[in-house]
């Protein structure tokens, strides 16, 4: 473990230097094989009229900065998840985020003319918000110290399976209607465009200033809420502003690219690992590894069944699994 | 009064005798290779597809859905153009009852066993879901057969087969046979001149229901329209990259690819996608509407700089040509787009229209197909 500001510093520094290069490799790797010189020259000199260029800047430069920004929120928003619940293997999803998520988008594209990731875009966020909500709602205990974290694991079961039920009982009724939706479904940073980005850039900045601002009071939060209280603040209010901040991150995330699940899981135990428990490092390393794990599963799912491309979702669920496995092992082996 | 009675019901009484001593049980085989063995000719028949009705509206034109005691419900979502032509002529048509899919595991056995069916009509494709629902070991138990069609996932190598397999079951042999002359007769007029010119293969995209659904793209593997696109002098550029009939490109494939002909499949989807960007094309269809939505299709970041959005080699064609037996005007159609020069004297329109002038129930009405060429 980094333990030393100098060597935490250097750890971030080689993190963005990670960072960057599995970017270059989004860029520069897959179907079509682009050498350095040719994403150079599209950046300096941007040729409409080559192919390799509309590539770059048509498809291959999006699809990295929506990865790098999803890879990030999902893994600051698993981070936070775990904090708030005191349990290393919750994940933004236990909130019903994405299952909310994918209720709403199902309903919009049944009752309203929605067939594109523009349109999902504000539905998948209203469904994250209200199923988030409603966990909080359910999970609230009688004091004022808000959600209990065995309240909120189990509220987040019973309405993910809730809204997961609903969903499929509309898939199975009308299938053909719901095609245009299932690529999305499986979670892709392939196809987007970066105007998809600029609505939710509003919603990103809201949640990463509050997470500068609150970042402290998270690290109080893990020693008790009687901590949070020595701070001069609520422990409820706290909690309630974090999960602000997990609803914001992970709900612009899915709305963005489906359900890409397992980064907000897997990225907070390696930045652990790495960085320690204060979240004032732990925050922006989990930014930069997050990033870093969804720009390699984007990578890798354009080689596992060439030439096909394999939606990055199932991607991180393959790389996901095993790991969620090793961690219930581990925690489970403990006295 | 009871004399009438007992008149109506000895009447009705020497009508089945008489229908079951004109039965006589044959075995057939079906696509699937399966030997099936049925009373023909047959005299109640489900529909395992509404869009069926294309193989017995060439076979019976005066009476298509006169056998039809039940179907699928989705001729009228999938292809709603036709379905209003059908609609129109044969209103008794909207009394059939109908059903779920059996691949969507909809279909409901209680339902086809009260219609008492002679025969239920499967088409391929559902063959995996109907035994993994066990519906035909269901069937089979209540004495209904089960035969397979299939006009989609092979149309080139099972539409005849199909076509005489449902002639056989309708005793209706001879008009069978006359259809496939006329579809092969069809086909041949490409595939000569193909063959003695074997011209420059211009690179083509298929883009299945484009605009249908935003994410890019879905098309066609060495099957149905991608064989389409062989036999008409082009070459698919997802042959190689979809294996099988169906499945998608990602838009950096079809970049590299640079087509030099785009294809869109469309028609009126408003029952699946209310006001989405599909082209809608088929009978009667607005042109001007599908052209305006056809160049709307060229802004997508798939279409980014490629050869075919640049020389307005950019078209619509009606996407159930893909699942029907008229497949062979669509390989002129598309021969014509390839090889202009080449097919100067084909005319694919006229060829639509001499189909349903010999064949099919309902009138010819324009609006199969539209260009950004503009031809």
């Amino acid at each position: 473990m980094l333990t030393r500001r100098t060597t935490r510093l250097a750890g971030l520094l080689a993190g963005l230097v990670l960072m960057a290069t599995t970017f270059a490799a989004s860029v520069m790797l897959g179907t079509t094989e682009l050498p350095p010189s040719t994403f150079i020259a599209t950046l300096l000199h941007y040729d409409p009229s080559r192919v390799a260029h509309i590539i770059i800047v048509k498809e291959r430069l999006p699809r990295a900065v929506i990865a790098v920004l999803v890879g990030a929120s999902l893994a600051i928003a698993g981070t936070l998840m775990q904090t708030l619940t005191r349990n290393p293997l919750a994940s933004p999803g236990i909130l019903g985020i994405n299952a909310g998520a994918m209720c709403f988008v199902v309903i919009a594209v049944a009752l309203l003319p929605l067939h594109a990731p523009a349109d999902y875009v504000w539905a998948a966020l209203l469904g994250a918000l209200v199923a988030a909500c409603l966990v909080l709602m359910l999970s609230r205990g009688g004091g004022r110290a808000g959600p209990s974290s065995l309240r909120v694991v189990l509220a987040g079961v019973a309405v993910t399976a809730m809204f997961v039920s609903f969903s499929q009982g509309l898939l199975i009724i009308d299938h053909q209607s719901f095609e245009s939706v299932l690529y999305w479904l499986a979670g892709s940073v392939s196809g987007r465009e970066l105007s998809l980005v600029v609505p939710l850039l509003p919603l990103f900045g809201i949640a990463l200033l509050l997470c500068m601002l609150l970042v402290r009071h998270a690290n109080a939060l893990m020693l008790g809420d009687d901590m949070v209280t020595s701070l001069g603040m609520h422990a409820g209010t706290i909690k309630l502003l974090l999960g602000l901040v997990v609803i914001l991150l992970a709900g612009s995330s899915v709305a963005l690219t489906g359900m890409i699940g397992f980064v907000g899981l897997i990225v907070p135990h390696m930045a652990r690992g790495l960085f320690g428990f204060d979240h004032r490092w732990l925050l922006p390393a989990c930014a930069l590894l997050g990033a870093c794990l969804l720009l390699l599963a984007d990578v890798a799912s354009r080689f596992l069944m060439p030439p096909q491309d394999v939606p990055v979702g199932v991607m991180t669920a393959l790389i996901g699994t095993p790991f969620f496995i090793y961690l219930a092992r581990r925690q489970q082996a403990r006295p | 009064m009871l004399t009438s009675l007992f008149k109506a019901a000895a009447g009705a009484v020497l009508t089945l005798a008489a229908t079951t001593a004109l039965a006589e049980e044959i075995t057939v085989t079906d696509v699937a290779g399966r030997q099936v063995t049925v009373d023909a000719p047959v005299n109640r028949l489900i529909l395992g597809e509404g869009r069926q009705i294309y193989l017995l509206g060439a076979l019976q034109p005066e009476t298509p859905f006169e056998h039809v005691v039940g179907w699928r419900e989705d001729f009228s979502q999938a292809d709603p153009d036709n379905y209003a032509a059908y609609a129109a002529k044969f209103p008794e048509m909207k009394q059939i009852p109908t059903f779920g899919g059996f691949k969507d595991g909809t279909f409901d056995v209680e339902q086809a066993a009260a219609l008492q069916p002679d025969v239920v009509l499967m088409n391929l494709e559902a063959k995996a879901a109907t035994e993994d629902a066990a519906y035909d070991d269901k069937l089979a138990e209540l004495g209904i057969p089960i035969v397979y069609v299939d006009f989609r996932e092979a149309p080139l190598e099972h539409t005849t087969p199909s076509m005489r397999l449902i002639g056989r079951l309708l005793g209706e042999e001879e008009r069978a046979e006359a259809f496939i002359d006329y579809s092969q007769a069809q086909m041949a007029r490409v595939a000569e001149t193909i063959e003695t010119a074997d011209p420059q293969r211009p690179r083509v995209f298929i883009d299945r229901a484009g605009g249908y659904s935003d994410d890019c793209c879905m098309s066609f593997g060495p099957g149905n329209f991608g064989k389409y696109v062989e036999l008409a002098g082009g070459s698919n550029i997802a042959d190689g990259i979809i294996p099988n009939t169906f499945g998608r490109l990602n838009p950096e494939q079809i970049i590299a690819a640079d087509p030099q002909q785009v294809v869109v499949t469309g028609g009126h989807w408003d029952a699946y996608v209310p006001g989405g960007d599909w082209v809608g094309v088929g009978p009667g269809a607005d042109l001007a509407a599908a052209r305006t939505k056809l160049e709307g299709l060229t802004e997508r970041t798939a279409m980014a700089g490629i050869d075919a959005v640049q020389t307005d080699n950019f078209h619509a064609i009606w996407h159930q040509f893909y699942n029907s037996p008229y497949y062979f005007v669509a390989v002129q159609r598309l021969a014509k787009w390839f090889h202009p020069e080449l097919f100067a004297d084909l005319d694919p329109e006229a060829t639509l229209r001499e189909l349903h002038e010999r064949f099919l129930p309902v009138d010819y009405v324009p609006g199969y197909w539209v260009s950004l060429k503009g031809d």
